[in-house]
């Protein structure tokens, strides 16, 4: 694994805010050199297996990313990046596990006796739960749906682009798949 | 102006979320939009659509990453040549005792490496023993030995064999060295040459396959008392090492 030189909170914090992809990578980079170590710790001296571990690094890394950019997560309130993706490691895990009738007594009073990083972790675990539901129906679009409507979204390319990426005759043949592709996925997000 | 087709609206309306719309555009967007609730809800649907498709597209970022860490992670574990080091912590206020209760359990690998280190020097060096010839000349000039008397000379019959065996042994042609190494040590010559003949001896017994003249010729020069040519330990080693092989693989 490359060294990542700079992978202070401030800098992955600014990584994460960037709109340069390259930045954003390497954020998470950093994230997973410097800090993913003790989350997996955690998940395996508490009932958790491999899988499980691996399974919550990525769901944590998503969560922190969300924080940061909704502001639930500045790096000047005291609390330092680990720290934080710790308290939500935690939550998350504990929830899980939660869920799986093994929670252990001294799990669950650690829980209720969390410190100041725990603030907002909560409304911050909730809000990835609707999230969560709108993503399983936006992945039962088909493979092509999504690959116009994620291109676009992440490559930031034009229609005309995604046209000739996609094969599609023109421009305007590729504005109306798009927009089918869309009135689908809104019906499956449909309450 | 607004589209007038479904489609073409729908992409006038990501136009203006994705902040591409010119200022004059923008407040003509806003405007319809101020009139029109239905279109006030759709980009309010819009956005919500903008927002899962990101996380989508991060979700699979982070997925890719992580795969590619844990493949290198694998790698590192496979080939042991480095250690992943423990993060290193900041005295960030909060993170202390976080990282206190949460100690990391990574054992460090000194043991591990140190065992791999030890049998990959242990293969190179069996490799070493097996597989590079045994010196198969003396590399002493006749001088040097001290040779004085002319009848010590090469050009006499013991040393003529003594020669000629340690060329076939050179050129790989142990059993053609065999005779003339015989022939020397019959010979009445310096004690030096009847023991370089015995140790070439066993060296061409060894390489003709002849294991237990071999053994037998190692184990007499082990137990003489002067033995007159320096054998190296090292080639000792090898001979002892490619004999039990032999004795092994036959």
């Amino acid at each position: 694994m490359n060294q990542i030189s700079d992978c202070t909170d401030e800098a992955i914090v600014n990584g994460i805010l960037s709109d340069d992809r390259k930045a954003l990578n390497t954020a998470i980079r950093c994230l997973y050199d410097r800090h993913t170590a003790l989350l997996k710790d955690y998940v395996r001296r508490n009932s958790g297996s491999s899988q499980d571990a691996d399974d919550v690094i990525q769901v944590v890394i998503l969560n922190f990313i969300k924080a940061v950019r909704s502001e639930q997560y500045r790096p000047l309130q005291g609390v330092g990046v680990g720290a934080f993706l710790n308290t939500i490691c935690k939550r998350h895990w504990l929830n899980a596990l939660s869920q799986r009738e093994r929670v252990t007594l001294r799990e669950t009073e650690y829980y209720e006796t969390d410190d100041q990083a725990s603030e907002g972790v909560d409304e911050l675990l909730e809000q990835r739960e609707e999230m969560e539901h709108y993503l399983r129906q936006f992945d039962r679009l088909g493979e092509r749906c999504k690959q116009i409507l994620t291109a676009q979204r992440r490559d930031g390319l034009s229609m005309k682009e995604i046209a000739d990426l996609m094969g599609f005759e023109n421009e305007r043949v590729a504005i109306n798949e798009k927009f089918k592709c869309i009135q689908k996925l809104k019906n499956l997000l449909k309450p | 102006m607004r589209p007038n087709t479904p489609p073409e609206e729908s992409e006038w309306i990501d136009t203006y979320l994705n902040n591409q719309l010119t200022a004059s555009g923008k407040l003509e967007f806003e405007a319809e939009m101020a009139c029109d609730p239905a279109l006030q809800t759709e980009v309010d649907i819009r956005r919500l659509l903008h927002d899962v498709i990101d996380e989508y597209n991060l979700q699979a970022e982070i997925a890719a990453i992580h795969a590619e860490m844990m493949e290198e992670e694998e790698e590192v574990q496979l080939t042991e040549t480095r250690v992943i080091p423990m993060p290193v912590s900041r005295p960030v206020p909060g993170e202390h005792s976080l990282r206190e209760q949460l100690l990391p359990v990574e054992r460090p690998l000194w043991w591990k490496r140190a065992a791999s280190i030890a049998a990959a020097a242990g293969g190179i060096w069996m490799g070493y023993l097996s597989f590079t010839p045994i010196t198969s000349h003396d590399g002493v000039s006749h001088i040097m030995r001290g040779a004085k008397a002319k009848q010590e000379q090469p050009s006499s019959f013991c040393y003529d064999n003594y020669y000629l065996g340690q060329e076939h042994l050179s050129n790989k042609r142990p059993g053609e060295a065999i005779p003339h190494f015989e022939q020397v040590t019959d010979c009445e010559v310096r004690p030096y040459f009847k023991d370089a003949s015995k140790w070439f001896l066993a060296v061409a017994c060894l390489q003709a396959g002849q294991t237990d003249r071999a053994t037998t010729l190692l184990n007499e020069i082990r137990q003489a008392a002067d033995f007159q040519y320096p054998v190296t330990t090292v080639d000792l080693w090898k001979m002892e090492w490619q004999l039990r092989l032999a004795r092994l693989t036959h």
